[in-house]
């Protein structure tokens, strides 16, 4: 051998010697770090690759899967995947008889639905256009509720990163590792990037007479973290046994029960180990997500809670809220952590079968109730036009809330009324994320309470929430509005202009006024039902009549009033107008998903459904409506002149400049728009015609006495450092809703 | 004497002319504000007080909002909404769609528009129409009554983007804003798009 011959030689054989080191030395994909999704495991489970309980994957030749490989594994599998279902297709398609694709017998067109229902989750967006002629529009939203391989990254895999690992995972004398594949890890749900427009993309429109050099687009990247957009595949790493695929066995909790011996196999003999050829060392198998405890259970068992001092103002997680004031709290005993099974390869492909809401079990739509005696007079905080003062801080709540399964099971012992829990079970149903995991959240987290009452509604529409600070807790009522008192008055020539009332008499007391000489709010039965533009209206002889909100109806009040509770809690509500967008946000596309399912929009009263007509088909216009509605003295939700969040920091920086002299004049500001508001309401109220002169002008002389407010500057403190969170947490409804009007689209006909 | 006298009466026609151009616009100094995006997409002016505006982001674009007075029931304050809108946008129409969107009419919230007419707004042929509808207000608080409501619409085409710019007060108010809505139109200026 000649001497340049051997030095290559010992050069080839030290670098592959290094590449094998490297190799050997790569840091290993570690299971319990990065938790993978539902249908990720079922696709490797499917491919016979093994989890060790060191959080080790084992590949069928019993070699570990590195870190770095493991994104782009992922992405071949689902890769072959696809392809296999279309290979299945295209037999099917081969051996048919038919002429065409259209004229598929029955037993085909089944079979090709089997496969593509049980494949959905991994086909691309594409594929699915080319296949949503197999299903209905209610069955293609069921299924897209999966988002699509090319939405979801390289791989959807939340890769951690290297830098972030606990230090104990690396050895200290190892190379730095390679860079981790392109998702980035998301802290505890699937991370969704909202569509970014870039400045080089957008195309200068040719204008005569327009600059040619123009500002370059403003237009931010928003990277927003939602809940997993398919809560029946993808797993949470925060509370991963909740949002298992529902009709997966459940595994008992690991300090209950001794850990489930095996994973699944496909198909999955619940005892049967996996068998990876060849039979990888002694080291057990394990279910590859452990069952973590939800953090709200733990902290809902009496015995875990810590002693609570006078200090601590948050609320004890089930803890039941008194239903009267003065009643003592009982601890409520949530229901055991459901245990949950890792998912089996069947399970994992197979869409959720979602049938139509059970309305059968909501009570039917209440009629307007007959005129009852009115119940005593609950001291509830009167909502003033100025938003109520946030509560004081509280723990983190559930980032995620649990499966419809789970929640039914908590509802069974929740204190809640019957037409509280089907409302509730309505939107565990069909809310969308993020606003059902927020809304069921809030519910376990808060336990607020939940009365359909007029009388504790008071002058709200459809509800209204009272917060009332405790020592240990700030207690929450959500009123729902069960109806209202329409009123007519003829105009001079021709028609009338119909008014709606509150129905109950309270809401006349808080305005200082005496109760309306109507028969709707007498005692005297209705003369007669009729069929109007609110449904069955209660028809009494005086020409008043009774009308109600549609139990489903009333579920989207509920969840939007649960979602600014939720919003509060969560110090996410420093911009009122924020707030609103996001808890109507939430509550269109409850109505919308609604509206799917029942196949009409008759369970809206009229107002409501022009409003949420307006949003779908044109949504700016209901934005600038809802925007000029809201900052109105009568309504005094949104103040006119902090409206924006950028607008609102400037004002706030403003006044805590010069503060306790802005203070003062803050004061008198709001004292002048409280004046506004009753002012305007009681002209409301004369316009009616049913109040005399007299009863008004002593109503009015109330008007000066606005509610003391104090505490401004530090108001504006927290509110400005309050301000990103509301606006992130806008953003994460936005983008609920891009998704909802891109479905929309891809489903219109052409 | 005579060469003399025909430019001083021309001077003086020219002054008494300035004067009276003075006379229409007798606008105090300080009473409209400029106003310009942060995007510098376009610029305006609005009235110094009791007018607030504010710029935001939604899923159908980027918008600008100017509040103005509230109405004297207190259920609907005046403002102008404009809304930048351009292809690849979610829930994206052409501006033709838009006008008909805009125009439809709808028995329940009785709503009817105007016939399209063109002004120049801003250099640019706008279309303009007006829309009238009634509406349940304050859409959250009892006692809630019917209140007529006018916008005043303008739609600025360029290309396949287009400024959509939205004058709304309930009609009994109308007349007490028209003025500044005019004005807003006149000083409206495209500076740049996003």
């Amino acid at each position: 051998m000649s001497p340049p011959r051997g030095i290559l030689l010992a050069l080839l054989l030290s670098a592959s010697c290094l590449l094998s080191a490297q190799e050997a030395e790569a840091p290993l994909f570690d299971l319990t770090a990065t938790p993978l999704s539902s249908l990720h495991y079922g696709l490797l489970t499917l491919n016979k690759y093994a989890f060790k309980s060191d959080g080790r994957v084992l590949d069928p030749s019993g070699k570990a899967v590195g870190r770095s490989d493991m994104g782009f594994l992922l992405h071949r599998l689902e890769s072959s995947q696809r392809l296999r279902t279309l290979l299945e297709i295209n037999i099917i398609l081969n051996k048919s008889q038919s002429e065409s694709e259209k004229k598929l017998t029955a037993e085909e067109k089944r079979a090709i639905r089997d496969i593509l229902r049980s494949n959905w989750p991994v086909l691309t967006l594409t594929t699915r256009r080319q296949f949503k002629s197999y299903f209905s529009l209610q069955e293609l939203e069921e299924l897209d509720i999966a988002p699509a391989p090319s939405s979801m990254g390289v791989t959807s895999l939340d890769m951690k990163d290297p830098e972030n690992l606990p230090a104990a995972k690396e050895p200290a004398a190892q190379p730095a590792p390679p860079p981790p594949p392109p998702p980035v890890a998301a802290p505890s749900a699937p991370e969704v990037i909202a569509p970014v427009v870039e400045a080089a993309d957008v195309k200068p429109p040719e204008l005569p007479g327009a600059p040619q050099e123009f500002a370059p687009a403003a237009a931010p990247a928003v990277v927003v973290h939602t809940a997993p957009a398919y809560p029946h595949l993808i797993t949470d790493n925060v509370f991963p046994g909740l949002l298992m695929p529902l009709h997966a066995k459940q595994t008992p909790p690991p300090d209950q029960t001794p850990p489930p011996p095996p994973v699944v196999a496909p198909p999955p003999p619940p005892a049967a180990p996996v068998a990876a050829p060849p039979p990888p060392p002694a080291a057990p198998v394990v279910a590859p997500a452990p069952y973590v405890q939800p953090e709200y259970l733990k902290l809902a068992a009496p015995q875990s809670l810590p002693a609570p001092t006078v200090a601590e103002t948050a609320p004890a997680i089930g803890e039941l809220k008194p239903w009267t004031p003065g009643q003592p709290a009982t601890p409520v005993a949530l229901p055991p952590p459901a245990p949950v099974n890792a998912p089996t390869p069947q399970a994992v492909f197979e869409a959720p079968k979602e049938a139509p809401p059970n309305t059968e079990a909501m009570p039917p739509a209440p009629a307007p109730a007959p005129p009852a005696p009115e119940p005593p007079p609950v001291p509830v905080p009167e909502a003033a036009p100025a938003p109520i003062p946030s509560p004081p801080a509280a723990p983190g709540p559930l980032k995620t809330a649990p499966a419809p399964a789970e929640f039914e099971k908590f509802l069974l012992d929740a204190p809640y009324g019957r037409e509280a829990k089907a409302m509730l079970k309505l939107i565990s149903e069909r809310a969308p994320e993020p606003a059902r995991a927020r809304a069921l959240a809030t519910v376990i987290y808060a336990l607020p309470q939940i009365a359909l009452d007029s009388v504790r509604s008071g002058d709200g529409a459809r509800s209204r929430l009272s917060l009332r600070e405790t020592l240990a807790a700030p207690e929450a009522v959500i009123a729902l509005n069960p109806g209202a008192v329409l009123h007519g008055r003829r105009k001079l020539f021709l028609g009338e202009t119909k008014t709606l009332l509150p129905e109950s008499t309270k809401a006349f007391e808080e305005a200082g006024l005496p109760a309306p000489a109507l028969l709707a709010y007498g005692r005297e039965n209705p003369s007669q039902d009729e069929k109007g533009a609110w449904g069955t209206e209660k028809v009494f002889s005086d020409g008043s009549r009774r009308v109600a909100f549609s139990p489903e109806s009333q579920a989207g009040a509920l969840l939007g009033e649960l979602l600014r509770l939720d919003a509060r809690l969560r110090g996410q509500d420093a911009s009122a107008w924020n707030t609103e967008l996001f808890a109507r946000t939430g509550i269109w596309l409850f109505y919308a998903k609604l509206e799917v399912v029942l196949g009409h929009d008759r369970f809206l009263d009229p107002e409501l459904r022009l409003s949420y007509r307006q949003w779908l088909d044109n949504p700016s216009e209901q934005r600038d409506h809802l925007l000029h509605a809201l900052t109105s003295a009568r309504s005094g939700l949104v103040d006119p002149r902090t409206a924006g969040t950028e607008i609102q920091a400037q004002f706030a920086r403003q006044a805590l400049f010069d503060c306790p002299k802005a203070e003062a004049q803050e004061a008198v500001e709001r004292a002048g728009a409280y004046r506004q508001g009753v002012l305007t309401r009681l002209q409301a109220y004369e316009d009616t015609g049913l109040f005399d002169g007299g009863a008004l002008q002593a109503a009015r002389a109330r008007a000066d006495q606005a509610p003391q407010e104090s505490g401004l500057c530090q108001r504006w403190e927290r509110g400005l450092s309050g301000l990103p969170k509301a606006s992130a947490m806008l953003s994460e409804m936005m983008d609920s809703e891009r998704r909802f009007r891109q479905e929309r689209e891809n489903h219109a006909e052409p | 004497m005579r060469n003399l006298k025909l430019p001083s009466l021309l001077l003086a026609a020219l002054l008494g002319a300035s004067a009276l151009h003075a006379q229409d616009e007798p606008e105090p100094a300080g009473r409209y504000r400029k106003y310009e995006p942060t995007a510098r997409s376009f610029s305006c002016e609005i009235p110094s007080r009791g007018w607030h505006a504010f710029e935001e982001d939604s899923v159908q674009g980027y918008a600008v909002h100017i509040l103005g007075p509230d109405s004297p029931t207190g259920t609907y304050r005046a403002g102008i909404d404009i809304h930048w809108v351009e292809r690849g946008q979610s829930g994206y129409m052409d501006y033709k769609k838009a006008i008909d969107v805009q125009r439809r009419s709808d028995a329940a919230a009785e709503r009817k528009a105007s016939p399209v007419r063109l002004m120049r707004v801003a250099g640019m042929n706008a279309r303009v129409f007006e829309v009238t509808e009634t509406r349940l207000l304050p859409p959250d608080r009892l006692p809630a009554a019917p209140e007529v409501l006018h916008h005043y619409v303008a739609i600025l085409p360029s290309g396949d983007s287009y400024f959509l710019i939205r004058l709304s007060s309930t009609r009994d108010s109308y007349l007490d804003h028209r003025d500044e809505f005019v004005r807003f139109l006149k000083h409206f200026r495209v500076l740049g798009y996003k």
